[in-house]
């Protein structure tokens, strides 16, 4: 069963478009990371999982509800966390807490008690005079408490430091592994999402660009490096999966996004006579800054070819 | 626990600082009031305590109506940012807990700290009913404008923007389209409240600030095309009922739900008697229902020299203080003295006269 769905989901600012026709199918388990740039189209897509903005066309359902009819029994399974979303400030975490509780039935006290103590929260200090990455650690605490079926986070790193990146994403691994949630995080930080999603759907300006398993996608690409001997270069017609094409004196580098030992090693067998191929595995930051210098040059190539 | 009670109870905490100050401020003017009016001081004032109070009576409708604001505006219904918006929290039940936090802390508090002000006052029921309608009506309106642009508003320095723009349109339009005779204060009143409080609703259901702000924009805008009511306050001596023996210093007189006080007599500079009285009644200015008959032999004009023995020279108003829903005026009197008399006895009303000793100035033996 899939636990949130699209289809043609779209979403207008006036003239311009932050979503364009999105298809998603994420299933119940594991995390999935949005990742895109910035104005990538992440929060808005969020925005409209959360029933927080109407979409403009498409649909959206979330827990099998249609997004545009959330309400207290369906938020009583989701857990939310952003880094924009306006907390009680004026409350000390235990406050917070107890005000958070009630919202609840199915709030678990030793769950809480078990989050506080790995979180690390203060109970009697006041929200306003926590550091961002505490008030992160707060909000998740909340999110988590009640064991929610759907924990969303949107941007839950912006603003945080190195080191509390480092503790707030450890928390994250360690409260994943307290319950069966599905996780659906969107962030631009992709090493830091890179360390605990399954799964990743990448945006590029509203449009969704790739949309498979982690291990899927790392699997399929590689930064292949080809040392050229003195022969002439047989062919320059590159194949499609072809990313990033360089040459520099006897040596050229490409990122194939479709990799197969033998059928990319022929591939450069067939333009590169006397060449040895070296394919190296990619980390998601890698892949994405690929796809999108890839997605830029198509971008400029087609509106060359408008001008022309 | 039922989460309406659960979500005002938060706001209480939210509020309770700012709220127990305000409330002071409201127990504070009642109880200068009601010192007042049991003060059987002839040179106490009122004209200059009234512009003080005046203020004290902006400030308390404007902080409750800043209260009403920060209640709303902690939960705004249309933030995609909003605490409550990703929380399982209804729309109904956070525009339930929002009314009943405003009506509760901002209206039915103070009228239960003034209610006792009344009471000592010596009004009778129907008399604190007015007065509490009086109040909870001017200060359910402001509460409801506040609720309003919490409601509506994105931050409040759009507050301290737009409502002095919207007033400003509401006051042009009501000078731009007088109507004569306007229509009661308490109707403009009650239907500027209603006005509010729809687009509260709507800004809470339909979660569309536009929606929300164009119709209570355009609904104040009616509100005010009825006209501005000049409120009329007439202050009027009713006939004692006790005739045939002298009136008394510091004598009160309580007819319907009005307490008419002599407070005493002096002499001006002139060395004219000088008659101090005082009204005092639940504030009326929004039912309108003053207008009473004159006494019988009671003349209000300056200058009526025609009747024997004495004459107003000037019914001069030392002042109104108007406040807790609680009016008290005085009247400065003065009274020409026979001369070559140790006491002296004036007609106050037709079945009543006032003893008093005469200046020894103009006692010549």
């Amino acid at each position: 069963m899939n636990i949130i769905e699209t289809q043609g989901l779209t979403c207008r600012y006036g003239r311009h478009e932050a979503v364009h026709e999105l298809d998603l199918a994420i299933p119940a388990g594991g995390v999935t990371a949005l990742l895109g740039a910035n104005g990538a189209g992440k929060s808005t897509t969020i925005k409209l999982l959360m029933n927080l903005v109407a979409p403009s066309a498409g649909r959206a359902s979330v827990l099998g509800v249609d997004s545009r009819r959330l309400g207290p029994a369906e938020f009583r399974r989701i857990g939310f966390v952003s880094e924009s979303q306006e907390l009680p400030r004026w409350m000390t975490v235990a406050r917070f807490l107890d005000h958070c509780r009630p919202l609840y039935p199915r709030w678990d006290r030793g769950l809480e008690r078990t989050l506080l103590d790995q979180l690390d929260l203060p109970l009697d200090r006041r929200l306003d005079q926590l550091s961002r990455g505490m008030l992160m650690k707060a909000a998740l605490l909340s999110s988590l408490a009640y064991r929610p079926e759907l924990l969303v986070l949107d941007e839950p790193f912006g603003g945080l430091d190195p080191l509390v990146r480092e503790e707030f994403v450890r928390s994250i691994l360690e409260v994943s592994a307290l319950g069966e949630w599905t996780v659906l995080i969107a962030s631009h930080d992709i090493e830091e999402v890179e360390r605990f999603c399954d799964r990743v759907v990448l945006l590029d300006a509203g449009r969704k660009r790739i949309d498979e398993s982690t291990e899927a996608l790392q699997a399929r690409f590689r930064r292949v490096e080809v040392s050229l001997g003195d022969e002439p270069v047989a062919s320059l017609d590159l194949p499609a999966s072809w990313h990033g094409y360089e040459r520099a004196g006897h040596l050229v580098r490409f990122v194939e996004s479709a990799y197969d030992p033998i059928v990319t090693e022929g591939a450069c067998r067939a333009r590169f006579a006397a060449a040895s191929v070296v394919a190296h595995s990619m980390t998601l930051r890698e892949i994405f800054i690929a796809l999108a210098r890839a997605g830029r040059a198509e971008t400029k190539n087609a509106s060359a070819d408008v001008v022309a | 626990m039922n989460l309406v009670v659960h979500l005002v109870r938060k706001d209480w905490e939210r509020v309770r600082a700012p709220l127990f100050a305000w409330y002071a401020l409201i127990a504070g003017k009642a109880w200068c009031v009601w010192h007042l009016m049991r003060s059987a001081e002839v040179a106490t004032n009122l004209a200059p305590l009234g512009a003080i109070v005046g203020m004290l009576n902006g400030i308390e409708a404007a902080a409750g109506a800043l209260l009403a604001f920060r209640l709303a505006f902690d939960d705004k219904p249309w933030s995609a940012t909003a605490f409550s918006a990703t929380r399982p929290i209804a729309r109904r039940e956070l525009l339930g807990a929002k009314a009943a936090g405003g009506v509760a802390f901002l209206i039915v508090g103070p009228l239960v700290l003034l209610a006792p002000v009344w009471f000592a006052s010596g009004f009778s029921a129907s008399g604190i009913g007015v007065a509490a309608t009086d109040w909870a009506l001017v200060q359910g309106l402001f509460v409801a404008l506040g609720l309003l642009a919490g409601a509506l508003a994105r931050d409040p320095g759009q507050v301290m923007l737009v409502m002095p723009l919207l007033g400003g349109v509401l006051l042009g339009c009501a000078l731009w389209m007088p109507r004569e005779p306007g229509a009661p204060m308490w109707l403009s009143v009650a239907l500027a409240a209603v006005v509010a409080g729809a687009g509260i609703v709507i800004a809470y259901r339909v979660r569309r600030r536009m929606v929300g702000l164009i119709v209570a924009a355009l609904g104040l805008v009616g509100v005010a095309r009825l006209g501005v009511p000049a409120i009329q306050e007439q202050f009027l001596l009713p006939a004692w009922p006790d005739s045939g023996r002298p009136v008394r210093k510091g004598e009160t007189r309580v007819a319907g739900s009005h307490r008419w006080t002599l407070v005493g007599h002096d002499y001006d500079e002139k060395g004219r008697l000088v008659l101090v009285a005082q009204s005092a009644r639940p504030s009326y200015p929004l039912l309108d229902t003053l207008r009473e008959p004159l006494p019988p032999g009671f003349v209000r004009l300056a200058g009526s020299d025609d009747l024997p023995g004495w004459r107003w020279l000037v019914p001069l108003r030392q002042g109104t203080v108007r406040t807790a829903s609680l009016s008290v005026t005085r009247w400065q009197l003065a009274l020409r003295e026979p001369a070559g008399k140790r006491e002296v006895e004036w007609p106050l009303f037709a079945n009543a006269v006032l003893r008093c000793e005469a200046n020894p100035e103009n006692s010549t033996p």
